[in-house]
């Protein structure tokens, strides 16, 4: 069964580089496989409204990114990480023009493509989609590296926003920190095509013809995908510890998906953040027992 | 848009490799012409286009031979000129760097000094002594005359930055000694250490190549130790150590090249005859490797993409990162492997690590307690203090938090 899909007003749109100019007013993480290819499609009022390209073939010749005058963040999307991450060497002169972070799914190879970017001072994002326990357990190894090497400098999501989140009792959650809060970020296929980001895995809907015009140009105030439906947690959720930060993310795309594979981590966290919370209230002058 | 911040390029010009010392560990081979300056024009027009293809602003000239001062004044002050002027004519900064054993220094050298090197030496002297030597004199003699030249370029009022290379002897001299010696006997405030290695035709100095890793280690860490505690307050600065310090610090720094992510990267050397390659520890000895000849095209950028050995430094680091324990280890963000000129000098082999590997883990490690204790002792503050104490990384995530708090 299929919904339409309406654009939140003011989300931010995942979309093909090619399609940038059919979403005036929406900023845009605008998407290819050829780095040539934002040079020749991105300029006027599109490059304006970029908040960041992605490149999504590591294998790809950078060159072109370095020649291109714009600076603007780049994000590397690897997908089988185990494979791709040697290509990191090649990409890291852009860290000379830019930002730069490689996105980096809970796949084979994590672990080493983890490493070796934030070893290059790439900022990282980590995918964990629903990790299994041994995926947990590599989580929570790059957790540590993270927080406890003294030579990386930038930060790896999701690690950072939710050890921060946890140290400062704030409201981040997990949707907002992966760029996956369906109100917030809309994603559009290659073929133009409106979706809520994969991880719901909510069906791509054909947008119907007499709504084609009205989304594409942005003025569509509707929003059709509430998040409370896509927020509509387990009713474990309820009594869950950690449901602060992660608001029944770990439920998608899979409902029945048994979080007890993920607690050591959001435990390895929540220990490591009390423990610096503890040490910054005992240094504060005239807080000291 | 936004706009590309300030970039930079080094260039590794050797305009000589005529030399007035004979340094029985020296990797270069000498022999060949010095470079005509009329030349430098379409050399320096190649490098500012190579630039601009990679949107690189700043060129660094590091000069070395060979040796400088064995050219004239006049010749640096002709170079000078042709450089800016191309320079000015693409847009670009230049700025200049001189590497030198000093034997020639003279008074008629200071305008160039001051005027193309901003009143900066780098040189080159070793405690003890065991290797080099003034051209037909002996080695016994070097440090003496060196000392000589060095304080009539300090009375006139130059920076000397010094490099020491460490031998079998001056690992069982110990780092108070060393120290004690630059520092007191030398008068040197500023300087680093190098780890030797077998570049070039092979003698039997060469063959004693590579040190014992753990020791010089041992000493490293000792003479950080001794830095420390007499001299690290006091302004006086030992490479590589400060700049792992302020590394660990979360303070600026530049480490030197042999732990760049890639060399390929950010510098390029030029032989008197044109001959490219990656760096004087190649250029001259290793023809092989070599990149091409700058004059043999009009664009360096399509001699480098033509290259094969090129494309050997290239993949280097992946191949490393895939095929040795690199990945596993702590440092790997501040290392990568090391040096290639070292991995291929000691084992034939590009794509192994440096063989200095266990000292460059040993001053690691080391270099990352002593920030951590200066930290805390230096009162960087109470917070991170405490944080350091259980985590030394925690506390560059503090100031975060405070904020976010």
């Amino acid at each position: 069964m299929s919904r339409t899909t309406h654009l939140p007003a003011g989300a931010m749109l995942f979309a093909p580089v090619q399609l940038a100019e059919k979403f005036p007013g929406h900023r845009l993480v605008a998407r290819s496989d050829d780095p040539r290819s934002f040079q020749d499609h991105l300029n006027g009022d599109a490059i304006e409204r970029i908040e960041y390209l992605q490149l999504t073939d590591l294998d790809a010749d950078p060159s072109p990114l370095m020649k291109w005058e714009s600076v603007l963040p780049i994000d590397l999307v690897m997908k089988k990480p185990g494979l791709e991450f040697p290509r990191l060497y090649a990409y890291a002169r852009l860290l000379d023009r830019g930002p730069v972070r490689v996105s980096i799914p809970a796949a084979e190879g994590m672990e080493k493509a983890v490493k070796l970017a934030a070893s290059l001072h790439f900022s990282v994002k980590i995918i964990p989609g629903q990790p299994e326990s041994d995926q947990t357990l590599q989580l929570i190894r790059l957790a540590d590296f993270y927080l406890t090497n003294p030579t990386i400098a930038q930060p790896i999501e999701f690690f950072h926003s939710l050890f921060f989140a946890m140290v400062n009792n704030s409201d981040t959650t997990l949707w907002e920190i992966l760029e996956k809060e369906p109100t917030r970020f809309c994603f559009v296929t290659d073929d133009g095509q409106t979706a809520a980001r994969e991880p719901m895995q909510i069906p791509v809907l054909e947008i119907p013809p007499e709504k084609e015009a009205e989304i594409l140009s942005g003025r569509t105030e509707t929003i059709h995908l509430q998040s409370q439906a896509v927020m509509n947690w387990h009713k474990t959720c309820a009594a869950c510890t950690y449901f602060q930060w992660c608001r029944g993310f770990f439920k998608y795309p899979a409902a029945d998906y048994s979080c007890t594979a993920v607690f050591p981590l959001f435990e390895h966290l929540f220990t490591a953040a009390a423990a610096l919370k503890q040490d910054l209230s005992a240094s504060l002058p005239g807080e000291q027992s | 848009m936004i706009a590309r911040p300030p970039s930079m390029f080094s260039l590794i010009l050797l305009p000589t490799l005529q030399c007035d010392a004979d340094c029985e560990y020296c990797f270069e081979k000498k022999g060949a012409p010095p470079l005509p300056p009329g030349q430098l024009p379409e050399i320096f027009a190649k490098i500012f286009a190579f630039m601009d293809e990679r949107n690189t602003h700043e060129l660094h000239v590091h000069w070395q031979g060979g040796e400088i001062l064995t050219l004239s004044p006049a010749w640096l002050e002709q170079a000078r000129e042709l450089i800016q002027q191309t320079a000015d004519s693409h847009r670009k900064q230049v700025k200049h760097f001189l590497q030198s054993n000093l034997i020639g220094y003279s008074p008629d050298w200071q305008p160039v000094i001051t005027g193309m090197f901003g009143k900066s030496i780098g040189s080159s002297v070793d405690y003890p002594n065991r290797h080099r030597k003034v051209k037909g004199g002996a080695v016994k003699n070097f440090n003496t005359i060196w000392l000589g030249k060095a304080n009539a370029a300090r009375n006139n009022g130059n920076h000397l930055g010094v490099i020491a290379i460490p031998s079998a002897d001056t690992i069982e001299a110990g780092g108070e000694t060393f120290y004690d010696h630059f520092t007191r006997v030398l008068g040197i405030s500023d300087f680093q250490l190098n780890t030797p290695f077998a570049g070039g035709s092979s003698n039997t100095v060469k063959n004693g190549y590579p040190l014992d890793p753990e020791r010089l280690g041992a000493f490293f860490t000792e003479l950080v130790d001794v830095w420390i505690e007499r001299g690290y307050s006091k302004g006086v600065r030992i490479g590589p150590f400060d700049q792992l310090l302020a590394c660990f610090l979360d303070e600026p720094y530049v480490l030197p090249c042999i732990w760049h992510r890639n060399c390929t990267d950010h510098f390029i050397c030029i032989h008197p005859e044109g001959h490219l390659a990656q760096c004087d520890c190649w250029v001259a000895s290793y023809p092989e490797y070599r990149f091409g000849n700058i004059f043999e095209d009009d664009s360096l950028s399509a001699i480098l993409e033509a290259s094969p050995a090129r494309k050997r430094f290239l993949i280097r680091p992946s191949e490393i990162i895939q095929n040795q324990d690199c990945i596993d280890c702590d440092f790997l963000g501040i290392c990568h492997g090391g040096c290639p000129i070292r991995a291929y000098s000691f084992r034939g082999n590009l794509y192994d690590k440096d063989p200095y590997c266990p000292t460059y883990l040993a001053v690691f490690r080391h270099m990352s307690k002593v920030a951590a204790r200066l930290a805390k002792g230096a009162g960087v503050g109470e917070r991170e203090a405490t944080v350091l104490n259980i985590d030394e990384n925690l506390g560059q995530l503090v100031d975060q938090v405070l904020e976010g708090g």
